[in-house]
């Protein structure tokens, strides 16, 4: 072999390089290093002040909320929309009619924009006009409170249950009241995300080999949950690190719903990463505090996804 | 240990119709073949024994009993497939674990955690693990219990497809085609293999090929089916040497055997490229066909022989142990092919022209609707 190599390699991979550098890596490193500035946009010059931006992250109520409301909102989005999906992708695989148009039904919010339909989901939930709090306060003193304050259930008084109070009280404004915002947002991601879970499990289900559910059911997996267990979860398993990953990433992005409903508040409780960011580095203009917020979002994505490479990839077959 | 007896089995997917009234008794111990070209369904058959696929018509009895409302896993029956089916996240010894597993133990002992706190949990287990160790020591794939079966070569992940069917002594193996994934030399072996194990076990076998050599060495009996038929039903010997069918007759047998179009007269005397042949058949069969199987030619030296074909050698196949003659009978398009022994074919080159004859009492003959004809007994 010689020992002379062409250098017109480096001119193929040139574009590449320098597409990546200027588009990806440049815009991550100046981020990084404007996080330890005070820099606003417009501003000549700026002073370098340390690690002060983080300090303020782990110091300042305002972003342990956000903390707080990123973490919350990952962790109850993520879990249920992979198990909705999985869920109605099994059940849409085992009918044999109907499919394509539960499956269209289901898609149907990933395909819309989600601004919008956190629009529509702001007017059914308003608490007089709406939608939502009119249908269920048109069933106080009907069959809809006298089954849904499980009073027929004989460890439940119903007089006390949140149908009941509520009927009394008044139902609640959905994004106004600090107990009830978060769980309104989660469920819109739910409702949102869910779909695109369920239409990656359906790709993940046809890539199961049939004769592996024969091989089951002749060593006796009888149940549907013995060959859940024997075959299709094992075999979804490239499928399910996929989901998760893009689920948990997704969700740290919420943004339209927070910025068309909420704007963070009441008090915080809805003030999620991606929207501090708009709020510190675009409203304010404190290109250094928003730059810190973006830097450790990027952490926390980098940190799940090799937390979660590590951990799966010993357990999951890639075929 | 039990006997398969399907009676009148029919299936049909759509319009087209798979299986028609299939009629077989599968004696207990028997190791019975069904074999035919893709597509007959053959496979479907076993499905339907096995429990996996429903007949549309008829009944599947097994030790006398019907299991047509028995599924499969209560058939007790043990299959093993084509691509081998091995669940591939789990190692060589939790692959022929799992049967045991899903019999031995109960839902609340096989859960993952709280199954290990389940009281007679450790008995039941190690009970299974000597099971699978003694099997697994028997097919010599004991030094592979840990690996997955992506490590694997094929024959050793056909050998643990049969350790998973075998670890549960089922009263019989069904088989898909389960040689076929194999390089030739592998599966040559495998089918001795396979037929020792069957004697070794004592067990019935139901084995589904497409391959006839398969069909021939291993099996007790077999079954030539074609159109969703059983064309014959018998001994490897039988069907070889006895084809009552001109599909069997074409099927079974390597190279295949040499059909020619021939003309039975008044008098039964049977004319093949204008030559009469020796031998009559019952008189008014009309048109039919001329079986010779490759080795049932003779090369005739005698002149004075009238039942001959002028023979031209187009190519010659050297296996060894034998010469294959490759060429045409009398100028005619058709290739014929004839066996002969190296030491008769030394000085026959390529472009000679000499004379062939089927062998005494060899010759088959088929009518149009492919029924075999019968020579009538004793000679002339």
């Amino acid at each position: 072999m010689s020992t002379h190599y062409s250098k017109a390699g480096y001119w193929f991979i040139a574009p590449a390089i320098i597409l990546m550098v200027l588009i990806l890596i440049a815009p991550v490193l100046i981020a990084a290093g404007l996080s330890f500035t005070d820099f606003s946009l417009g501003n000549q010059s700026f002073t370098w002040v340390g690690f002060e931006n983080y300090a303020k992250m782990v110091s300042r109520s305002t972003y342990t909320k956000m903390l707080w409301a990123s973490g919350t909102y990952v962790l109850i989005v993520v879990p249920v929309s992979i198990g909705l999906g999985l869920g109605a992708a099994l059940l849409i695989n085992s009918v044999k009619r109907f499919g394509d148009i539960y499956k269209t039904i289901y898609f149907l919010p990933v395909m819309a924009a989600l601004l919008a339909m956190a629009i529509v989901w702001e007017f059914s939930l308003h608490p007089t006009i709406g939608i939502v709090n009119k249908t269920l306060a048109s069933g106080c003193g009907g069959w809809m409170e006298a089954v849904f304050s499980w009073g027929w259930l004989p460890w439940v008084d119903g007089a006390q249950s949140w149908y009941a109070t509520s009927c009394q009280e008044g139902f609640p404004l959905w994004f106004g009241d600090k107990t009830y915002t978060m769980w309104t947002i989660c469920f819109i991601g739910i409702w949102q995300a869910f779909g695109f879970n369920m239409v990656l499990y359906l790709a993940g289900l046809t890539s199961v080999p049939r004769e592996l559910y024969h091989a089951a059911e002749m060593d006796g997996a009888v149940s549907g949950w013995d060959q859940f267990r024997l075959v299709t979860w094992p075999m979804l398993g490239p499928t399910t690190v996929f989901v998760v990953t893009i689920s948990t990433i997704r969700s740290f992005q919420v943004f339209d719903t927070v910025e068309a409903i909420t704007q963070g508040g009441p008090s915080k409780s809805t003030y999620v990463m991606m929207y501090a960011i708009f709020e510190k580095g675009v409203k304010q203009n404190l290109i250094g505090m928003g730059s810190a917020i973006t830097v450790a979002f990027m952490a926390f994505v980098l940190i799940l996804t090799l937390v979660q490479r590590h951990l799966v990839e010993r357990k999951v077959h890639y075929a | 240990m039990a006997g398969i007896t399907l009676n009148q089995i029919a299936k049909s997917f759509g319009d087209t119709e798979v299986l028609k009234g299939i009629d077989i008794d599968i004696a207990d111990g028997e190791f019975l073949t069904l074999v035919g070209p893709s597509g007959c369904g053959k496979s479907t058959l076993l499905r339907i024994i096995a429990g996996l696929e429903s007949q549309d018509g008829g009944n599947v009895a097994i030790d006398g009993a019907s299991v047509n409302a028995v599924r499969a896993c209560k058939r007790d029956l043990a299959m093993v497939f084509q691509s081998y089916a091995l669940y591939p996240h789990l190692t060589v010894r939790q692959n022929m674990e799992t049967p045991l597993r899903l019999r031995d133990l109960n839902f609340w002992e096989r859960l993952p955690m709280l199954g290990a706190m389940m009281p007679g949990r450790r008995d039941k287990l190690s009970a299974l693990n000597g099971v699978v160790s003694d099997i697994s020591e028997t097919l010599k794939i004991d030094h592979l219990l840990a690996r997955k079966p992506g490590q694997l070569s094929g024959g050793q992940r056909q050998r643990v497809a049969l350790g998973r069917a075998m670890v549960r002594k089922p009263a019989a193996f069904l088989m898909d085609e389960p040689l076929s994934n194999l390089d030739a030399a592998l599966r040559v072996h495998m089918r001795a293999e396979l037929a020792e194990l069957h004697r070794s076990l004592g067990v019935t076998f139901v084995y589904v090929t497409h391959d006839q050599a398969e069909a021939l060495t291993m099996s007790d009996r077999m079954a030539v089916m074609m159109d969703g038929e059983i064309l014959q039903l018998g001994a490897p010997d039988e069907i070889y040497k006895n084809p009552q069918d001109r599909r069997v007759a074409e099927f079974i047998g390597s190279p295949k055997i040499n059909l020619f179009a021939g003309e039975v007269d008044s008098s039964g005397r049977i004319t093949a490229f204008g030559v009469p042949l020796k031998r009559r058949v019952p008189s008014g069969a009309g048109k039919v066909s001329v079986g010779v199987r490759p080795e049932h030619f003779q090369l005739v030296e005698d002149h004075s022989d009238n039942e001959r074909w002028p023979f031209t050698v187009t190519h010659k196949e050297n296996l060894g142990s034998d010469f294959f003659l490759h060429g045409h009978i009398n100028g005619s398009k058709q290739r014929t092919v004839a066996r002969a022994t190296p030491s008769a074919v030394a000085s026959i080159s390529i472009g000679a022209e000499i004379f062939l004859r089927p062998a005494p009492d060899a010759a088959m003959i088929f009518g149009e609707d492919n029924r075999r004809i019968h020579f009538h007994e004793g000679a002339l």
